[in-house]
């Protein structure tokens, strides 16, 4: 109710203020030309001051009299006086409608647009008012940051770190979920869950890639519980993408012959499997050759060297290692084609590297391979579109 | 409610506004007053509600009220006090309020002070202006509201950019925004005295002040962001020829053009067409930076946003006033009466030498930002067009400007004396061949160039100088007669003294650091020595702390000179918490000869740290001359006369017997 008393309060006094100069009485409009004359008589006055303060010696000032008298007298020739209006009665009766329309318009637009785009009924929330009724209110984002404030407060209370960590996992703010399940196990201890969602936050911080960091959790996981199933698989998946094939398709095939039947994660072993086959099988020391490079691309904390490394190496060096870099996953793709992230990079990198034909044969074979994959072929899709490649 | 209190004000600003362009528009054509009048009240409540709706979305990022999208997508609770104010425009939303409400102010400014302006010249300008904020309210309302809301409010924002954590933000996009906006003003004169049809006499009393102040603004905002580039991103650059460093720099260069030629307007009624066709190519390069900026055509740290609709919005703004302002201009110029005569040497023929190279310049600026753009746009190949050809191109305009900088103010108006001029900057020139001497001498390994242009900044400084001293009469009249001389002498020129004096001290700094620049990158344990132009820097370890919402890796080094110490640098790194960025802090001792700057970089393999180390000579001459220029424009501000040009008497031109 203040609110919109408020809005109405400041409508009516701008309106007012606006219309104002409308109800006055006319009066007609000074001459233009008088204006100049105005303006150069105050220039006259200020040659004066000038001389007389010494600024201006006598001969310049003279001149500069001499220079604004020509333009009073041009000013005064091209003044008139102007006509009194004729249609003065029809002029105000015009006025009158024009002060009329707009103490109705701007009223009714600004409340009409205003309604249309604003939230009236939405009260403002600032954090400290949320703060303070978050329990009794219970919307889950309240509560977070209820718990955020405490952790600000004690970053100590590794309990909190336990709380909120799966709750950030839950709503994909991986970086947060990693960094609250590290304080936690550094403070209260490691569990193997805590462990397992340490490593989870990692590998989908890194979109499926499992990092040097989440690889020591999992392996802990496995000291603590060595039957468990998940870290098992993470690991195996991770000697994949290092280019240990051989090794992981020996540990995709423990696991399928040790799973349970309906293993929602079975099918999904298989189908690893299958594909690995495809390399090891077929032409197993060439699908070894080409994976091997993938190494630095694969494990970023482990292979790479840092940036200022990078920074510190010579053009062609520089060259080199990117080159290196975007062979290694051209390789990873190669012998598993699913990664749509990874497409998306390769593409860009050939782009950036010039290599263009490189990237119109990638988005192809990126294509063919993604064809089952709805949301990556459409993230291939746009960046085709956004680089201009052929469609 | 403060927020939507905040919507609905600036929903009626934008009503206002509408208003403001209509009603005194046709007083102006059907001439009655009153109508005009309303002009004044207009511009003055549009600047109330703009300010309204500022603060409320102030208050709503000093809250931290997340349930707005804007304060959720760009603050964080945690983010000090400081940068939730300056993060309101931090983004492209906000900064967007901040530019109109800006240009409310000027407008305002426009209807309070502009008593003396005939009523109908007036009215236009302030309808004029009221255009301009009629496009941008649009634009803000229907493509990037600051207000759109959230429900439920999310728990915590995304933050702000750490990059732009930094003091520099509260100054830097406000000086800057005054500096682009204030162009407005000189072009809604330039659109009303087309429209008028004439010039009046009151025109180029206002137009110059006003321009004086958006280029003195300009200049410290743009001297700013490259002093924040400097220290901020680590590398101890200060210039990179980025397309949106070139978007503001298109404009100073353009105004100071118009700065100039207003100047000869203003004292000689001259030069009167070509200084309303200036306006309008100012502002319009003004538009274009904020085109550049917002489009989504190039990604940096200074563009916000990425959202093709805006783009073409803005983009119609600008085809709308730049295409308006010059289809106008080539209607209505041909009527318009041409000011006072003047012979190719004089004050006025060296001004328009002035603006020629300037404007060149400025075009120079405009190929070199929009070809590769263009060329993107059209064939999708990616080039680009780095300093190198700015340096080819831009470097050599400015030669000539440069050399006739200090000749330009010793000529007399309507009638120079050349040789006389020439004379009396002997001086100057001996002091820039010893210049030229001295640093041949010290850096005689080259680059070879570099001593010519040091010389040449010493010659520009040495020029101003001499102009000063001449005015008092230093050396022919009595030490009493120069005080008196010195204090009588008007304000303005001692702007101008100093404006063109900075101009010098930038040239210096920018040649010096340039040429002569330094660069050491080393591993480095906790320990070891490093040399660097005459500095041992001792790295004595590193230390982990916590920031408000950061952890900061800080290093610790000693700097000493011939066995003493001189300094501790601290240069760190810090890892923001929202969102997890990190950033370098440099660490940089300032001493006359230069800049000692240090930047720690990562932890190697074998142990030990990435140091970098720079040693930038004379590189505060570049931030300190646009300081002097900021100060000069401030003092030739302050200067309230009215500006009359005595011209010399027609008279064999004799030379003066130099004094």
């Amino acid at each position: 109710m203040v609110f919109w008393i408020l809005v109405a309060g400041l409508v009516a006094a701008v309106t007012l203020a606006i219309t104002r100069p409308l109800m006055r009485p006319s009066s007609p409009p000074a001459d233009a030309g008088d204006a100049d004359i105005a303006v150069y008589k105050d220039q006259l006055k200020e040659i004066a001051a000038d001389e007389a303060r010494g600024a201006l010696g006598v001969a310049e000032a003279e001149s500069a009299r001499a220079e604004i008298g020509r333009r009073i007298l041009r000013a005064a020739e091209g003044s008139s006086r102007p006509e009194p209006s004729s249609r003065a009665a029809g002029q105000n009766r015009f006025i009158k409608t024009v002060s009329i329309a707009t103490s109705i318009a701007l009223p009714l637009a600004s409340l009409g647009l205003y309604l249309l785009y604003g939230m009236p009924g939405l009260p403002g929330q600032p954090l400290s008012d949320r703060l303070a009724t978050a329990t009794d209110s219970n919307k889950p984002n309240d509560l977070i940051a209820k718990v955020e404030e405490r952790l600000r407060e004690h970053p100590e209370d590794g309990m909190g770190w336990d709380v909120i960590a799966p709750v950030y996992y839950a709503t994909g703010q991986y970086a947060g979920a990693a960094t609250a399940y590290q304080n936690a196990i550094r403070l209260i201890g490691e569990t193997p869950r805590r462990l397992q969602g340490f490593a989870n936050a990692r590998i989908h911080l890194e979109n499926g890639i499992v990092p040097e960091d989440a690889r020591k959790a999992l392996e802990r996981v496995l000291q603590i519980d060595p039957n468990a199933t998940e870290p098992r698989i993470w690991l195996a998946l991770s000697k994949e993408q290092d280019g240990r094939l051989q090794e992981a398709a020996a540990d995709y095939r423990k696991l399928i012959d040790e799973a349970p039947e309906h293993a929602p994660w079975r099918k999904a072993l298989e189908d690893r499997l299958a594909n690995l086959g495809k390399d090891t099988g077929g032409t197993p020391a060439s699908g070894q050759a080409n994976a091997a490079p993938a190494a630095p691309a694969a494990t970023p904390s482990a292979g790479n060297p840092d940036a200022a490394a990078i920074m510190s190496m010579s053009p062609e060096e520089r060259q080199a290692f990117i080159t290196r870099m975007v062979e290694g996953l051209a390789a990873r793709l190669k012998s598993d084609g699913s990664d749509a992230e990874g497409w998306v990079k390769l593409i860009r990198a050939y782009q950036v590297l010039g290599r263009r034909d490189d990237a119109v044969k990638a988005l192809t074979d990126a294509r063919a391979n993604l064809k089952d994959n709805e949301v990556g072929l459409a993230k291939v899709d746009s960046l085709a579109r956004q680089l201009g490649l052929g469609s | 409610m403060f927020v939507e209190f905040g919507h609905f004000a600036l929903i009626l600003a934008l009503l206002v506004a509408v208003v403001q362009v209509i009603i005194p528009a046709i007083g102006a054509s059907i001439k009655d007053e009153r109508m005009m009048r309303v002009a004044d009240p207009a511009a003055v409540s549009q600047l109330f509600l703009i300010a309204i709706a500022f603060f409320a979305l102030m208050h709503a990022y000093a809250t931290s009220d997340f349930s707005v999208l804007n304060v959720a997508e760009n603050s964080h609770s945690t983010k000090p006090m400081i940068y939730k104010l300056a993060g309101v425009w931090g983004n492209h939303e906000g900064s967007m309020l901040l530019w109109v409400l800006i240009l409310a102010l000027f407008g305002a400014a426009v209807a309070v002070f502009g008593n003396n302006l005939p009523v109908t010249l007036k009215a236009r300008v302030l309808a004029v202006q009221a255009s301009i904020a009629v496009a941008f309210l649009l634009f803000s309302l229907l493509t990037s509201n600051p207000f759109a809301r959230l429900d439920p409010a999310p728990a915590d924002g995304r933050g702000l950019n750490p990059i732009l954590q930094d003091p520099a933000l509260a100054f830097h996009p406000p000086f800057l925004y005054t500096g682009y906006v204030g162009f407005s003003i000189a072009f809604s004169f330039a659109i009303a005295a087309l429209i008028e049809g004439r010039i009046d006499a009151a025109w180029a009393r206002w137009v110059r002040p006003w321009t004086l102040a958006a280029w003195m603004f300009l200049t410290i905002g743009i001297a700013m962001g490259s002093w924040w580039a400097y220290y901020e991103l680590g590398w101890g650059g200060w210039w990179f020829w980025d397309p949106v460093e070139n978007a503001s720099f298109m404009p100073w260069l353009a105004g100071t053009a118009l700065l100039h030629s207003a100047l000869v307007m203003e004292k000689r009624e001259a030069l009167k067409i070509w200084t309303v066709l200036l306006a309008i190519l100012t502002f319009s390069l003004s538009l274009m930076g904020t085109f550049i900026v917002r489009s989504g055509v190039l990604t940096s740290v200074h563009s916000f946003a990425v959202d093709p609709a805006r783009g073409v919005f803005i983009l119609a703004i600008l085809v709308l006033f730049t295409g308006g302002g010059l289809a106008l201009f080539a209607l209505r110029a041909r009527d318009m009466q041409a000011g006072g005569l003047f012979q190719p040497i004089s004050r006025e023929g060296s001004l328009v030498l002035n603006n020629l190279l300037l404007v060149t310049a400025a075009a120079t600026v405009l190929v070199g930002t929009l070809y590769p753009m263009a060329l993107e746009g059209l064939t999708g190949e990616k080039i680009s067009v780095g300093p190198p050809f700015f340096n080819m191109t831009f470097g050599p305009l400015m030669i000539p400007l440069l050399i006739a900088l200090p000749i330009g103010p010793m000529l007399a108006w309507k009638r120079g004396d050349f040789a006389g001029a020439m004379q009396r900057l002997a001086f100057a020139f001996g002091l820039a061949i010893v210049a030229l001497v001295a640093v041949f001498a010290v850096e005689y390994r080259g680059p070879w160039l570099a001593p010519f242009g040091i010389a040449l900044g010493v010659y520009v400084m040495a020029g101003a100088a001499i102009e000063w001293a001449n005015r008092v009469k230093v050396g022919s009249a009595s030490v009493d007669e120069i005080v008196r001389r010195a204090k009588n002498l008007p304000r303005s020129a001692y702007g101008t003294l100093l404006a063109h004096f900075g101009i010098g001290m930038l040239v210096v700094g920018i040649v010096a650091t340039s040429a002569y620049r330094e660069e050491h990158i080393q591993a480095m344990k906790p320990g070891e020595k490093l040399a660097v132009n005459g500095y041992d820097i001792t790295f004595t370890g590193i230390d982990r702390a916590r920031g408000p919402n950061y952890v900061e890796d800080i290093a610790d080094f000693d700097v000493k000179r011939d066995g003493s110490t001189v300094a501790q640098l601290t240069p760190s790194k810090r890892l923001y918490d929202a969102p997890p960025q990190s950033t370098t802090e440099s660490g940089i001792y300032a001493a006359w000869r230069g800049d000692l700057y240090l930047v720690i970089g990562d932890p190697q393999p074998g142990g030990g740290y990435a140091v970098r180390a720079y040693f930038n000579p004379l590189v505060r001459f570049i931030w300190l001359g646009a300081l002097i220029m900021f100060i000069g424009g401030g003092i030739s501000l302050s200067d309230r006369r009215l500006r009359v040009g005595a011209p010399a008497k027609a008279r064999p031109s004799i030379a003066v017997p130099a004094e």
